[in-house]
């Protein structure tokens, strides 16, 4: 007992990098850290807010009974798809099995301190996520003291569930990328599968809708009154389809609106044994599985053979290249950007945006969705950029390039060209295949091509500033940088504002969308050119 | 070959650095810097090898001025940090490939120093593993050979011998000594004082930030006693 309560404060003191915001004395890493604090809190907002304003939308229409059953499945599935590719760096930390193993501590409670840990982050999440959402339905569903009291219990118990699952779905999957020859290609396509999946679920568990007779009303054609009626019925129609792919929802959602106490309490019971039966198998195995998850590399006995010169900015590329290639993470949370975009190129030819809308009952305003497209498929393109993490990437090896002969210009040159590089080829046939599948005047098929390429290049210089600004150099594992750093997540605010021009074409007259389209371009253009000029006189 | 002048270097936030550090590091010239733990080494040599800005002073490299001319100054250096932390995804064959780039060493001259090298050191047949599966010592090797692959004028090493086998060791200081005969130069922190004492034909000792005593060894270290006496007394 007494080795779990150490080993649980040792992984619970620097939650959410708390005890590192605690003591760090360097004023740069302290601005550092209080930006990347206030990002996570917009985009923490945000995110609660778009939750919110769903669960809000939902009671609004006489559906507020749904949101019991959708909002827990929501946050376990969340939970669930993100954790299991933490699990590695969380659960299962290659780095301090080591030193763990050589010291008088049982497995257990190691296994069981990280399983509290994970449950904590978890729970933070799924609280987001959860208490917002479910305060709406009280509020509006005049529900009684049971329901507050469930909501609490659904606070603690939601969790359990996916933070056990998480931790066996950690082992497959590393092991899957342990055990094969191509890591990294076999991490991003695990990833890019799961992330696909996980946006098809919604169209499969709608699958089973029968009952949508309101399916492709105008609503801007009704009445308020009736346009809440055609979304009423369209919103249960869909929670039907959900009942009928998860058959146990409605009962599961019994447990969180306070009418199935009992239930909840059964729930909460097999979680907790579900988890506990975990924590014990893999506990009991945490080293034998932590040292079979991370084999070791074999040895090649090397020949000299002939070598060859390359010049400095190829070598440095060469060298960005080498490090992003070796990084799972690193590539899994890059390429889903540059994929997505081509993937969703390809699927313009398959549906109209416009035409779903409209199926799916319209929305109050009349928007043109192609119009806007350009700058919806530049903003795919460029999410989460590679160099928006390039600089933090260097980490403790920064020492090589400031001690060697390499100015700043080439070093931030290389870095720039190598994620124009990457985003090239898919930019290329993403813009061949919209040929096809996009029908364009002259004009409309030069701002096809001239919108993404400006968005790209501002996002990669903008990311590269940011990550200038808020470096960070002393990190373990590398889901520190490319995930959960000031650079990145301020990168992604800055991409939400690169879009408006395109909302706005979407609103605004036919008249009017070529000149704001050129001025747009051209402004985009030159904050990326301004970017790289201040890029020039940075340091780190 | 290596002039520092009233070098100052505090980190912001805290009273920690060095001030009023002033070197002459002269060619032929093996130079041990020692001092106690966090008495300012490795900020010094992080600084007149240009990883580190420094408040004030000068660092003059083969007279460049290393804050106004920093990459011809760093074309004359090689430096060898106390850890090595270098690129675990690369190969080692690869890396050296990369610094061999940089330094813009031709393909033979590189083919031949990296053999040479690597045979001395005993690591030729690992260099087509990846970094991340050498133990310390092995980076280390690597780390050295990186750094002799340009013949550079000044070798600055930080606690060059930890992690070293005996073998290795031994290399290190014939390769310490061919450098100095050739007209280069070396200035290296260490603990190791029996080794400075015998290899090194300068020395200086820092205490908090601050250079306590500097010159020849033969004159700092007279016959009657050690340089680990000199030291013990400087430092209490």
């Amino acid at each position: 007992m007494k080795q779990l309560i150490t080993f649980t404060r040792l992984e619970l003191i620097n939650i959410f990098g708390i005890n590192v915001r605690r003591y760090v004395k360097d004023p740069a890493a302290k601005k550092r850290y209080a930006v990347l604090t206030a990002a996570y809190v917009i985009l923490a907002l945000v995110f609660g807010g778009y939750l919110c304003g769903g669960a809000y939308g939902l009671a609004v229409l006489g559906a507020g009974e749904y949101i019991p059953m959708l909002y827990p499945l929501i946050s376990s599935l969340l939970i669930f798809v993100l954790g299991a590719f933490r699990a590695k760096a969380v659960f299962y930390r290659e780095k301090d099995i080591e030193m763990l193993s050589a010291l008088p501590a049982g497995s257990l409670p190691i296994a069981v301190s990280r399983f509290i840990r994970t449950y904590a982050e978890n729970a933070a999440i799924n609280a987001l996520i959860l208490l917002p959402a479910l305060m709406i339905c009280g509020i509006y569903g005049n529900y009684g003291a049971a329901f507050y009291i469930n909501l609490l219990i659904a606070l603690i118990v939601v969790p359990i569930l996916p933070t056990a699952l998480m931790a066996w779905a950690g082992i497959v999957i590393t092991a899957i990328i342990a055990r094969n020859r191509h890591k990294v290609l076999t991490e991003v396509v695990l990833m890019l599968v799961i992330v696909t999946l996980s946006f098809m679920l919604p169209f499969f568990v709608g699958s089973g809708n029968s009952d949508f007779s309101s399916q492709g009303a105008d609503l801007s054609k009704l009445s308020s009154e009736e346009a809440r009626q055609v979304m009423s019925e369209q919103i249960a129609g869909a929670a039907h389809g959900i009942e009928a792919s998860v058959p146990f929802i409605r009962t599961w959602g019994s447990f969180y609106n306070g009418s199935n106490f009992p239930g909840l309490l059964i729930y909460a019971l097999i979680s907790l044994g579900v988890s506990f039966l975990s924590v014990a198998i893999i506990g009991h195995n945490f080293f034998a599985i932590s040292a079979a998850l991370f084999p070791v590399s074999v040895h090649h006995e090397f020949k000299m053979g002939t070598m060859q010169q390359s010049n400095l900015l190829s070598a440095l590329i060469n060298k960005e290249a080498k490090r992003y290639f070796s990084s799972g993470v690193y590539v899994s949370n890059t390429i889903v950007g540059p994929v997505m975009a081509l993937i969703f190129s390809v699927a313009l030819g398959f549906f109209d945006p416009q035409e779903l809308i409209k199926g799916a009952g319209g929305l109050p305003v009349d928007i043109n969705v192609s119009a806007g497209l350009p700058f919806i498929i530049g903003m795919i393109f460029a999410m989460m950029t590679i160099a928006a993490s390039s600089v933090s990437m260097e980490g403790k090896n920064i020492w090589i390039l400031k001690s060697l002969p390499v100015s700043f210009t080439d070093m931030m040159n290389a870095k720039l060209l190598f994620n124009l590089i990457v985003i090239a080829p898919f930019y290329a046939v993403s813009e061949i295949v919209l040929l096809f599948t996009v029908h364009a005047t002259l004009i409309g098929r030069l701002w096809l091509i001239l919108a993404p390429a400006a968005m790209i290049v501002f996002s990669v210089t903008f990311g590269l500033f940011m990550n200038l600004k808020f470096p960070k150099f002393d990190w373990e594992n590398a889901m520190e940088v490319v995930k959960q750093s000031a650079a990145t997540g301020l990168s992604m605010l800055a991409l939400f504002a690169a879009l408006l021009p395109g909302i706005a074409l979407m609103l605004i007259p036919e008249v009017y969308k070529d000149i704001v389209c050129l001025i747009s371009i051209v402004l985009i253009s030159i904050a990326a050119l301004l970017l790289y000029k201040k890029i020039l006189t940075q340091r780190v | 070959m290596l002039v520092i002048k009233d070098l100052e270097k505090i980190y912001k936030g805290t009273d920690k650095g060095i001030s009023g550090i002033s070197l002459h590091v002269e060619k032929g010239d093996i130079y041990a810097f020692i001092g106690h733990n966090g008495a300012g080494k490795t900020t010094l040599l992080r600084s007149v090898t240009g990883i580190h800005e420094f408040d004030k002073g000068q660092v003059l490299v083969n007279g460049i001025d290393i804050a106004k001319d920093p990459m011809s100054a760093k074309r004359c250096i090689a430096y060898v940090p106390d850890n090595p932390d270098i690129y675990e995804f690369l190969t080692g064959i690869q890396y050296l490939n990369f610094i061999a780039d940089v330094f813009g060493v031709g393909a033979k001259e590189r083919e031949e120093k990296i053999a040479d090298h690597a045979e001395r050191f005993e690591i030729t047949s690992s260099l087509g593993d990846l970094v991340s599966s050498y133990s310390h010592g092995m980076k280390q090797k690597l780390v050295l050979i990186s750094a002799l692959l340009h013949d550079p004028k000044l070798l600055i090493m930080d606690e060059p011998f930890v992690g070293l086998d005996p073998k290795a060791a031994f290399v290190l200081k014939e390769l310490m000594a061919e450098i100095t005969k050739a007209g280069g130069a070396i200035f290296f922190s260490t603990h190791v004082l029996d080794v400075a004492e015998k290899l090194c034909n300068k020395v200086a000792i820092i205490k908090d930030g601050h250079l306590i005593t500097s010159g020849l060894m033969s004159e700092v270290v007279n016959d009657r006693t050690s340089l680990e006496a000199i030291f013990m007394e400087t430092v209490d």
